[in-house]
């Protein structure tokens, strides 16, 4: 009798660990089709991951409770309120008067025009998501080009390149950043802290580095032409002086309030939604517009990005793989941050971002659980990674994609090859200066 | 046409214009036959008169903006360095087939009139080739065929 019973638990036990083993095989499955179908591009990436997120919640994975409480509504909540703030204040013509003045501190000198547009990019970007960026001042770039007779293609991948690294700098500059702070509840003032000081460094780099590439470009004068480019009125730029000044005080106190959110208890995505509320509530637009501007399939890409990611964690495939890497690095903190920086960095090179570091937050969560690491490092290195490594080809980062097809509607086109030639070597510099940077800083 | 009560058909209020170009004719004559006739735009046909495009004064004014004007949000701070008329000078002598929309409504002879305005209202057209077995016969303007519904 005695037997029975232990034989009975004995197969229930069994039972049950093969129906957990056919879940882990359903949802890798899941997973990696899902990734495939992402990469692949012949169907929209948000369609694709609410399927997938679909049938984890039908084949019983995650039950319904879970995945929706998987969604991080303080990363959808942070980004829906910066891309209100940013449609707003956008309308305005802010960010061209500021490219147009910027742009004419060069006096006739194309190394220098390269240098301010880069920095400008890089510095818009840090405050407005990289493809915003892209569209704000590609076009610009194109008008000095064209009256100064050069050709746009070296400032226009400077830009590309500036708008991911700027990017990197803050909480809100890339979404790679707006996950992990919002993981390792990191503030808008760490990002500051932390990563803007060297990121500065990388953007004045920048332009150097991009001489070396097109030293025939850049050894051409543009003073013939100059005049042109002085008569351009930025003032003109402005579409609606009442409301910029309206916008950019609401938008002033954002800023204040996101430098110490921490302090006050509040949430990035708080004060995010408080901004667009604000300006909103100032500037008179109606909401139906402003909301029609949100980006709701980017939305909804990581609203199903969270679920296949809680089923993924849920079933212990991450568990194992956190298991591996601390494994793979004994335990030893510096060689972590060093291998999640570099395979972080590689990766984005061809994979979306934004999929990877939703990725990589519970392997990270539980590389902290496992061991007595702190954490800070591992993060910065998600983040230079994550977001630098959007450099290395133009598949990587939508902010390539964008700029690369202006200017192919302009005639000029950039081949994979032809952007990899300068991207790459630029991807692998700055990671290897990250190296350095959270090696002296964070490690030694 | 008698089919249950009299229906006009749009054989009966189109202009009967066949006025047209070919892929071939430049932009500047395409321009000459718009102005003298009046016209917002010109169907382009082949050697056997099939509808193959359509070519709109708006075609043609975007054709002659410098290529980095679409994508500016706001043009207004750029100076005027006859920009406008360079471009006009360089397109000039180019065929009507680099500028031309392929995607063109038309619209069979024997169409009831309200399934050509409904046509005429969802697309925003302002003018609409009217074909048989898809060789141009006439065309129909919102004001042809609200004249003719109102006489």
């Amino acid at each position: 009798m005695s037997l029975d019973i232990s034989f009975s638990l004995d197969s229930v036990r069994e039972e049950m660990e093969k129906e957990k083993m056919n879940q882990t095989i359903i949802a890798l499955i899941i997973f990696i089709t899902t990734l495939i179908f992402v990469s692949l591009e012949k169907i929209n990436r948000t369609v694709i991951v609410l399927s997938g997120a679909l049938i984890f919640i039908l084949s019983k994975i995650l039950d319904q409770q879970e995945a929706f409480s998987s969604i991080d509504f303080k990363t959808i909540g942070l980004l829906t309120g910066m891309m209100v703030m940013v449609s707003i204040i956008k309308k305005t013509g802010l960010f061209q008067y500021l490219a147009i003045k910027i742009s004419k501190l060069a006096k006739g000198n194309i190394f220098y025009l390269l240098f301010s547009i880069s920095i400008i990019s890089g510095v818009l970007s840090s405050i407005l998501d990289n493809v915003t960026t892209i569209i704000l001042i590609v076009p610009i770039t194109l008008a000095i080009c064209e009256n100064l007779e050069i050709s746009p293609v070296p400032l226009i991948l400077s830009e590309i390149f500036a708008s991911n690294i700027g990017g990197t700098a803050t909480l809100i500059g890339d979404p790679p950043n707006i996950i992990i702070g919002s993981a390792g509840q990191l503030s808008f003032m760490d990002f500051i802290v932390n990563l803007a000081p060297f990121i500065i460094v990388l953007l004045i780099l920048l332009p150097f580095f991009i001489r070396l590439f097109f030293k025939k470009e850049m050894s051409r004068s543009a003073s013939k032409n100059w005049q042109r480019i002085e008569k351009f009125d930025e003032k003109k730029a402005i579409e609606d002086p009442f409301l910029l000044k309206k916008s950019l005080i609401s938008f002033f106190i954002t800023i204040i309030v996101f430098i110490f959110h921490h302090n006050l208890g509040l949430e990035a995505a708080t004060v995010a939604l408080s901004g667009a509320t604000l300006l909103l509530l100032v500037s008179g637009i109606d909401p139906a517009d402003s909301l029609l501007e949100v980006e709701w399939s980017t939305l909804f890409f990581f609203m199903g990005l969270f679920i296949i990611i809680a089923g993924v964690e849920k079933v212990g495939i991450i568990e194992w793989l956190s298991k591996k890497l601390i494994g793979l690095t004994q335990e030893n903190l510096s060689l972590t941050t060093m291998v999640i920086l570099w395979v972080s960095a590689l990766s984005c090179s061809f994979v979306n971002n934004i999929s990877y570091t939703i990725s990589m937050v519970p392997i990270i969560h539980n590389i902290g659980e496992a061991t007595s690491f702190n954490l800070n490092p591992i993060w910065w290195a998600l983040s230079l990674g994550a977001c630098l490594g959007g450099n290395g080809t133009f598949i990587a980062a939508a902010a390539n994609l964008v700029g690369v097809n202006i200017l192919k509607r302009q005639g000029k086109t950039i081949t994979f090859r032809e952007f990899s030639r300068v991207g790459f070597p630029i991807m692998i510099l700055s990671i290897i200066l990250s190296s350095a940077y959270l090696y002296f800083r964070y490690l030694m | 046409m008698l089919q249950g009560g009299f229906e006009l058909k749009i054989k009966t209020v189109m202009i009967p214009d066949l006025t047209s170009v070919s892929e071939e004719t430049t932009i500047m004559e395409t321009l000459k036959i718009l102005s003298m006739q009046r016209l917002f735009g010109l169907p382009v046909v082949d050697n056997e008169q099939n509808v193959i495009g359509i070519i709109t004064e708006s075609d043609i004014i975007r054709a002659c903006l410098p290529d980095y004007y679409k994508e500016l949000q706001n043009p207004a701070f750029l100076p005027d360095f006859n920009q406008f008329s360079k471009q006009a000078k360089k397109i000039a002598h180019l065929p009507v087939k680099e500028f031309m929309n392929h995607k063109v409504y038309t619209i069979e002879e024997n169409t009831s009139r309200t399934e050509a305005a409904n046509l005429l209202f969802r697309k925003n057209l302002r003018m609409l080739p009217v074909v048989r077995k898809g060789k141009l016969v006439g065309v129909l303007t919102p004001s042809s065929l609200g004249k003719h519904a109102m006489d």
